[in-house]
């Protein structure tokens, strides 16, 4: 338990945040710590578990005579050893002092089933009514007071995301010990009755709960052994619960009218017509937005009009006051005039302050913005439930199911992260065979940007057709074939929808910053130390001997000039870094669109395989890093000879 | 037993638009269904069906929507009203 009496320290006072998934536990955490954790509308975005402290003003610090540590929770709509994140879930609430739970006033029938379940668990408790604002839009009429009298519980009603009544949360929250306002709520008698033979065994009320709810781990942990009615019991346990909650909806809840926003969200379920908006979506954001207004437009300005005309002739200048730079003759460089080679390292063709430095602001900023933007905007809209519904009946016959689509999507702003994601899916074979199609045919935004900017210099859709469909059918194939030798179950959709939402702004853009400066983060210091390695091999003579060694797989194999080596070597590092000097070097339409397709099946980058190998293990990592290498220069050498008679 | 009325049918083949009654729920998904809001006895309204994909519904007096896959919604029979 969270009160320690630690020498003149302060007692911290362990507060979880509990509900259902997408009520706005994140947003409320955030403000509460004043710290940042992803908030999406779609279920399940917490799937990692989140602590802060309560930031205090010195006044307030002053006046509390407590710490308070904040958990957000995972989403759950029960607690009842069901699924991982209901594990978790239960573990912090069985720890916590105080809950908080947040409940959505826009689905009331769904989120009381768990407060009825949290309030039977005995532990002081507060309610959240969320998203009033929703409910006022909707002309929804809901006599709260009544439900929370019912319950026996205190509440606040809050808009979060627009910080409207969490500022009474606060004061509850320090005022703690002097006001009665967090207590256990009422008991449901029948529910009692259930539970009481087994507090005397555990002592803990809530403990003893979820025991009488058959919740074989913790009776378990309790040397208990569950008789062999319990799952009956648990089932009764939850007619109870049920009608209680039909009951308390029927009397205080009225809804009044659908919305636009309702009516359009039913639309984009529908088949036909949704399919048709997921085409326009996906062919405005990926083509429109990322390929033809940021890849095209923006970088373009931003590297030839700001980084190539102005700033890589202001470094040279100044480099070349102290160190002499030669572009022509590198090799051996380093051994005949080390000086040179140095100024040739930091501002030569890849030196770390001209051509990184470009890279990283000019080309690779703008395309993870630009990504993380629109994705931010499809999830805050609550549109990713719908294409998850909308492509459930293909994606399972490719062994996954529609949840897949979140990481899916997210692999095109970063793999690794997606990688990460796929934690969200319920079984093994699902988790699997995501990866691999990540690993294999989700282009990442920064490699998407390169590969969009290098399409639109062929010009046409063709170029487009291309490479879409070779990764489509890829996609495909794979899936399949892995569907059939993957033993297990590609887990069943079951999901609640989220409702259509005009996306907030300040958390479009909160999110868009968070996710890109993590990307970038980590892609800085990498980008630096690969641009010191290429230009360490360039002046030392090493990168041409590599080149020259793998001139005959690219010429012979690929159809390519040997040059490009350098592109794949880099891959392998970081798949954006694949277009590291790739604009610069004069390639055909055939070989540009050879070059995109295997630079997208090529190696998942390093931190992608490394997260694979802590969410698989180092065999299966290894297993779809070799199987894309395989892959990627097959359809490479295919797509090269084909391609001969298209262009 | 459950006894099959006329107008019983799986969920699997309502009609988007059409408001019925969950009539039987499998043991292995009545929890999980339970703790989303959805239990035998609910009025519910079909909003979309997908192909060889979910179900999707929504409940009498309730914004809320829950998509049910192909399989499970094969399994749980409704009457419809
Ligand atoms: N209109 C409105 N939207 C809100 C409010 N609070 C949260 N949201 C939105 O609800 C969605 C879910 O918010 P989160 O904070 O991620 O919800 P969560 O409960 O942490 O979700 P999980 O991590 O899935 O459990 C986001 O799109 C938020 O912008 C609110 O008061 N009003």
């Amino acid at each position: 338990m969270g009160i320690t009496d630690k020498l003149g320290k302060k007692k911290t006072i362990n507060v979880a945040l509990v509900g259902n998934p997408n009520v706005g536990k994140s947003v409320i955490f955030n403000f509460l710590t004043e710290s940042y954790v992803d908030v999406s509308n779609y279920p399940g975005t917490t799937i990692e578990v989140s602590k802060g402290m309560l930031k205090l003003s010195e006044k307030e610090a002053e006046l509390s005579s407590y710490n308070f540590e904040i958990v957000d929770t995972p989403g759950v709509y029960s607690v009842s050893n069901l699924s991982e994140e209901e594990l978790a879930a239960r573990d912090f609430i069985l720890n916590a002092d105080i809950i908080i739970n947040v409940i959505s006033v826009v689905s009331l029938d769904r989120d009381l089933f768990l407060t009825k379940q949290l309030a039977d668990m005995g532990k002081p408790m507060f309610l959240i009514f969320n998203q009033l604002d929703e409910a006022k839009r909707r002309n929804l009429s809901i006599d709260l007071e009544n439900i929370a009298e019912h319950l026996g519980l205190e509440f606040i009603a809050a808009s979060a995301v627009k910080k409207e009544g969490l500022k009474d949360l606060r004061k509850t929250l320090i005022n703690f010990a002097d006001n009665a306002k967090i207590k256990p709520g009422k008991i449901s008698k029948a529910v009692d009755n259930f539970s009481a033979p087994y507090q005397e065994m555990v002592l803990d009320r809530a403990t003893a709960l979820l025991i009488a709810e058959a919740d074989a781990d913790l009776a378990k942990k309790n040397d208990i052994v569950l008789p062999p009615e319990a799952l009956q019991r648990r089932k009764e346990i939850y007619e109870i619960r049920q009608s209680e909650v039909h009951s308390l909806i029927d009397d205080n809840v009225a809804i009044l009218e659908m919305k636009w926003t309702d009516k359009l969200g039913d639309l984009i379920l529908n088949p036909y017509l949704g399919s048709i908006i997921a085409v326009v979506v996906v062919y405005s954001f990926l083509f429109l937005f990322l390929g033809v207004f940021v890849a095209g437009n923006v970088v373009d300005a931003l590297e030839n009009n700001v980084f190539k005309a102005y700033y890589e002739p202001f470094v040279r200048n100044v480099v070349s006051m102290v160190f002499p730079i030669d572009a022509s003759s590198m090799a051996n460089l380093a051994f005949t005039k080390p000086m040179t080679a140095i100024g040739t390292l930091l501002a030569g063709d890849y030196g770390v302050l001209t051509l990184t430095i470009t890279y990283l602001y000019a080309l690779l900023m703008p395309l993870v913005l630009g990504f993380y933007f629109g994705l931010a905007l499809l999830e805050d809209s609550g549109y990713l439930p719908r294409l998850a519904v909308l492509t459930d009946g293909v994606l399972s016959s490719l062994g996954m199911n529609g949840r897949a689509i979140i990481p899916l999507i997210l692999g095109g702003g970063c793999v690794t992260m997606a990688t990460v994601t796929t934690r969200l899916l319920s079984t093994e074979k699902e988790r699997l065979i995501t990866m691999v199609l990540l690993g294999l045919t989700i282009p990442c935004s920064a490699q998407l940007g390169v590969i969009q900017g290098l399409l639109t210099n062929i010009g046409g859709f063709m170029p487009w057709l291309i490479w879409g469909g070779t990764l489509m059918i890829v996609f495909i194939i794979t899936g399949f074939v892995m569907n059939k030798l993957v033993p297990g179950d590609c887990g069943h959709f079951i999901s609640d929808i989220p409702p259509i939402r005009i996306p907030q702004l300040d958390n479009v853009f909160q999110k868009t910053w968070t996710r890109s400066k993590i990307f970038l983060d980590e892609a800085t210091p990498a980008f630096f130390t690969a641009a010191g390695l290429v230009a360490s091999l360039q002046v030392t003579g090493l990168l041409q001997s590599i080149i020259n060694f793998c001139e005959p797989l690219m010429e012979k194999v690929l159809l390519l000039p040997k040059d490009v080596t350098l592109s794949f070597i880099l891959g392998m590092v970081r798949r954006d870094f694949g277009a590291f000097g790739l604009m610069d070097i004069p390639l055909n339409a055939a070989q540009l669109v050879t070059v995109c397709v295997v630079l997208t099946l090529f190696v998942p980058c390093i931190a992608t395989v490394a997260v694979m190998v802590k969410e698989k293990n180092l065999k299966t990592a290894a297993l779809i890093w070799l199987s894309s290498w395989a892959l990627a220069l097959g359809i490479g050498a295919l797509l090269a000879r084909g391609l001969l008679f298209v262009f | 037993m459950r006894t099959l009325l006329k107008t019983d049918m799986n969920l699997n083949e309502v009609r988007p638009g059409q408001n019925f009654i969950i009539k039987f729920i499998p043991e292995d998904i009545e929890l999980r269904l339970c703790s989303l809001g959805l239990r035998v006895g609910d009025i519910v309204s079909c909003i979309s069906r997908n192909f060889r994909g979910p179900v999707v519904l929504r409940k009498k007096n309730s914004f809320s929507q829950l998509a049910i896959n192909h399989n499970f919604a094969q399994s749980i029979a409704v009457n419809v009203k």
